[in-house]
């Protein structure tokens, strides 16, 4: 108690707190030893994902008044290294969100959301938008078209309110009122329900799923021939 | 037994197959490489697919794909050997699916009269095909606007993530949105109209203020417009881009233009990444999701055939 009443009146200590994030980071890097390393190792982690430095829309677009938001986005997109995102429960996103990267959603969209790479929604996750992913494991909600190159994994909490499509694989352990095409396997879990129309080159249900709905399994040119060789 | 098959036969199959028009307004940008590639990759998933080659002056869908055939669209602008555009379809090397060449490329052909155009876009309607890929030609003049408007919604532009491409293709929309105001009217103070205003949401405005027609036929005529510009739905593709973040912001950049000055929203259908081996593939004439299956790029492309509904 005495030592830090002693240390705020200290006129030296009050001058030389660090009071910027940038001066936080360097009093870290400063301070050597095992906390110094954690800190620093701690700041760079939050940090990366700020983008470069280098880059302040000062310098590039110089005294030109006419440079707008769009022309700086498509002169950075060719260098910009995507990261991963990670957007928790409580936290709401008003319009359409990209991600170059894996991400991970537990909060609530208003809009599109589109990932180059893995998505993985929460249980508490709430999207009203179309979702396009690389593949996707769905614990919560969407509503709205999904859209995955790959892989599509819906968990038995989640709940898909729209048309579904994926180029590989489908596993549906939850619910889906909607159309569901796949150029690969569907597999419909014992837990999965799922009350829509059915596109796809291979299927699988197992026991105890429930399926309301029609099934087509080729492509228009291979069912005109399938009764000729039959 | 046989009478039921026999039933099964002589039933058509489907009304009319669905048309998938590639335009995009800048020369260069990958329209007939996308067509072809698409055409192809959709032809292997077993529907039955046709590819026309609209560019009336410089087609080389064939060049691309690698075939060459006898005849030519000049064929049927000229009715040599029949008035039926069924009589040009050609086999190619791939299975189920059929090409019909482009023109020579002759002085007159780049130009055919109305009815010409009309009766191709009717034939290409009757066709027996799944699915009709049409390759139109850069810039915005009135055929290749027309082709474009042959149907309402399956429109593809391409665009890469540059400036010059992103206008062009907004400029190709807004040519097209006017042309088909244009044709819906068909009077000449809306085409008056039409030539000095920039923007749709403009000439929109202009409607509802001016004095040529009265309070409830103006609010209907506007009404209108909107339902005309909002039946559009053009899905972008974005060509050569890095990453997908870089498409995003090409697409996005595109849409709010639209949104923002003709009142279409646009759809993004999805990207082709960069690579050096795209034009590598052109010029062997095999196309990349044949000779490279497995690069990224095929990827994006059997990407977008999943995404149009052909598994």
């Amino acid at each position: 108690m005495k030592d830090t009443s002693q240390h705020s009146m200290n006129p030296l200590d009050e001058a030389g707190k660090p009071d910027t994030y940038e001066e936080l980071a360097e009093a870290g890097k400063s301070r050597g030893g095992l906390f110094g390393r954690v800190n620093q190792a701690f700041q760079e982690a939050l940090t990366s994902s700020r983008g470069t430095r280098e880059r302040s829309p000062v310098e590039e677009a110089g005294d030109d008044p006419h440079v707008t938001a769009d022309d700086l986005a498509i002169r950075r997109a060719k260098s910009v290294k995507p990261q991963r995102m990670i957007i928790p429960e409580g936290v709401i996103i008003d319009g359409s969100m990209t991600s170059g990267s894996e991400t991970e959603i537990s909060g609530r969209v208003e809009g599109d959301v589109t990932v180059e790479g893995r998505l993985y929604l929460g249980a508490s996750a709430l999207v009203s938008g179309n979702v396009r992913a690389t593949s996707c494991r769905v614990d919560g909600l969407v509503e709205g078209r999904m859209e995955c190159t790959e892989e599509l994994e819906l968990g038995t909490s989640g709940r898909l309110n729209a048309d579904t499509m994926a180029g590989k694989r489908i596993i549906l352990a939850g619910q889906v009122f909607g159309n569901v095409s796949t150029g690969g396997v569907l597999r419909l879990v014992s837990s999965g329900k799922l009350t829509g129309d059915i596109r796809a080159r291979r299927l699988v249900i197992e026991e105890g799923a429930i399926f309301n709905g029609g099934c087509v399994m080729r492509a228009p040119a291979q069912r005109r021939e399938a009764p000729k060789q039959a | 037994m046989q009478l039921i098959q026999e039933q099964a036969v002589s039933r058509p199959q489907r009304e009319a197959p669905e048309i998938l028009v590639v335009g995009g307004g800048k020369g260069g940008v990958g329209k007939t490489c996308l067509a072809a590639n698409l055409a192809v990759e959709v032809a292997r998933r077993g529907w039955r697919v046709t590819i026309v080659d609209a560019d009336l002056s410089c087609s080389n869908v064939e060049t691309v794909l690698g075939t060459r055939s006898e005849r030519k669209l000049d064929d049927f602008f000229y009715q040599r050997g029949g008035k039926d555009l069924r009589c040009i379809v050609c086999d190619t090397q791939y299975e189920n699916l059929t090409i019909i060449p482009g023109t020579t490329g002759l002085l007159d052909v780049a130009n055919p009269k109305y009815q010409q155009k009309v009766a191709l876009i009717r034939e290409l309607k009757a066709l027996q095909a799944d699915l009709i890929v049409v390759d139109l030609d850069a810039g915005a003049h009135l055929n290749t606007l027309d082709f474009f408007l042959m149907t309402e919604t399956n429109g593809i532009l391409v665009i890469t993530p540059e400036k010059t491409s992103i206008d062009n293709a907004f400029k190709f929309l807004r040519a097209s949105l006017f042309r088909r105001v244009e044709r819906f009217y068909e009077s000449p103070e809306v085409a008056h109209l039409l030539k000095r205003l920039e923007s749709f949401r403009e000439f929109v405005e202009c409607v509802r203020t001016s004095a040529l027609f009265d309070g409830e036929t103006r609010e209907a005529i506007c009404r209108e417009l909107v339902a005309l510009a909002r039946a559009m739905k053009p899905k972008i593709v974005v060509n050569r881009a890095r990453n997908a973040y870089e498409a995003q912001i090409a697409a996005n950049i595109l849409s709010k233009h639209s949104r923002q000055h003709l009142m279409i929203e646009p759809e993004n259908l999805g990207y082709m990444v960069f690579d050096n081996r795209v034009s590598e593939t052109i010029n062997s004439g095999t196309p990349l999701v044949v000779s490279y299956p497995k690069l990224k790029v095929s990827q994006c492309i059997a990407d977008l055939a999943s995404r149009l509904g052909y598994f």
